[in-house]
């Protein structure tokens, strides 16, 4: 499955985190670095398995302990409607 | 229905908007303090936008989706590029009170500024701006000072001119009305200082830049819908965080 980013958002690195606001709602997130390589990889289209390998090859973490994160991530952008699926 | 313009300065001395509005209407939803901000004419040379103020509440039909913001009783459309304005609401001294604050976001925005929802005192050669969410105590502690000292209780404009930043009397009162003389200069902030949630009336001692940009990130009056202009905001944000870090 892929998902594509919520075309209303604005969004700028500052200093160590990523600052994301939806213009729609003027809602505010801020993203640690894990949540920055899902969005950044959400955004250049890549599926799950990809997202996971960058974090893999990023960080010493077990695959596993990657996609549990990765998983956990994408359902909260989901919920808060930051990504919607590619259809 | 008898029209008139009207210029309402948002950045003293440097930008206006002239505005054409039925008269009767202007008067019955405005008051005394409001009128304080509108002139007869423009004062000196001044970057000037122009805002056609309809009476009727509905669309201009020419603005696109994107440049559309509905607020309860009135529609603000607006055209980035033309740098044009209509604005339409209805009778009530509360709806028109929001289009201001979406106008002068707006506007401010584009000349590299924001609203901040905080409490403004002029302290010595400047101001103090007290930052915090409803409820933080910014009321309260503006009832602390003489009115003529208080630049607003509720929500004051920021503005970045030359690496300096500025703040004025604000259109936007909660509580305490400002009681300023009414000399229209820009003031320097010296220092944007945070209310606490936890501790009302206390502020919080901020060292990181990072937690000031979170904090004023969190205070500063957003707006809605258009994603350029969000962008731009999250962009002020942080020039205006280097001039204090």
């Amino acid at each position: 499955m892929k998902y594509k980013l919520n075309p209303h958002l604005a969004y700028r690195k500052i200093g160590e985190f990523l600052y994301v606001v939806d213009s729609k709602t003027s809602m505010l997130y801020k993203f640690n670095e894990t949540a920055e390589i899902v969005f950044e990889g959400i955004k250049k289209c890549f599926d799950i398995d990809k997202i996971v390998k960058k974090i893999v090859s990023e960080y010493e973490v077990e695959e596993s302990v990657a996609r549990s994160d990765v998983e956990e991530i994408i359902k909260e952008m989901l919920e808060k409607n930051i990504i919607e699926v590619k259809k | 229905m008898r029209r008139f313009e009207v210029c309402l300065s948002l950045i003293p001395k440097k930008t206006s908007v002239l505005v054409s509005i039925d008269k009767k209407f202007f008067y019955d939803v405005t008051d005394e303090y409001l009128k304080k901000f509108f002139f007869k004419k423009i004062q000196g040379k001044q970057k000037l936008y122009f805002w056609v103020f309809n009476k009727e509440t509905e669309e201009c039909g020419i603005c696109s989706d994107n440049e559309k913001i509905v607020i309860q009783g009135g529609i603000v459309c607006f055209s980035l590029e033309n740098q044009k304005f209509c604005f339409s609401c209805i009778k009530n001294y509360f709806v028109f009170n929001s289009v201001l604050r979406i106008l002068s976001s707006i506007i401010l925005c584009l000349n590299n500024g924001f609203l901040l929802h905080s409490a403004g005192i002029i302290e010595d050669n400047g101001c103090v701006l007290y930052s915090g969410k409803s409820g933080s105590g910014k009321s309260t502690l503006a009832k602390k000072f003489d009115n003529k000292k208080v630049l607003s209780d509720e929500l004051c404009p920021v503005v970045l001119i030359n690496k300096n930043i500025y703040s004025w009397p604000s259109m936007f009162y909660s509580e305490v009305r400002p009681g300023f003389v009414n000399d229209n200069n820009l003031i320097k902030i010296k220092e944007i200082k945070f209310l606490s949630e936890i501790d009302k009336g206390k502020t919080i001692s901020v060292k990181k830049k990072e937690d000031f940009i979170d904090l004023l990130l969190t205070n500063i009056f957003w707006l809605p819908k258009n994603k350029f202009l969000t962008q731009r905001q999250i962009n002020i944000v942080e020039k205006i965080a280097e001039q204090f870090f």
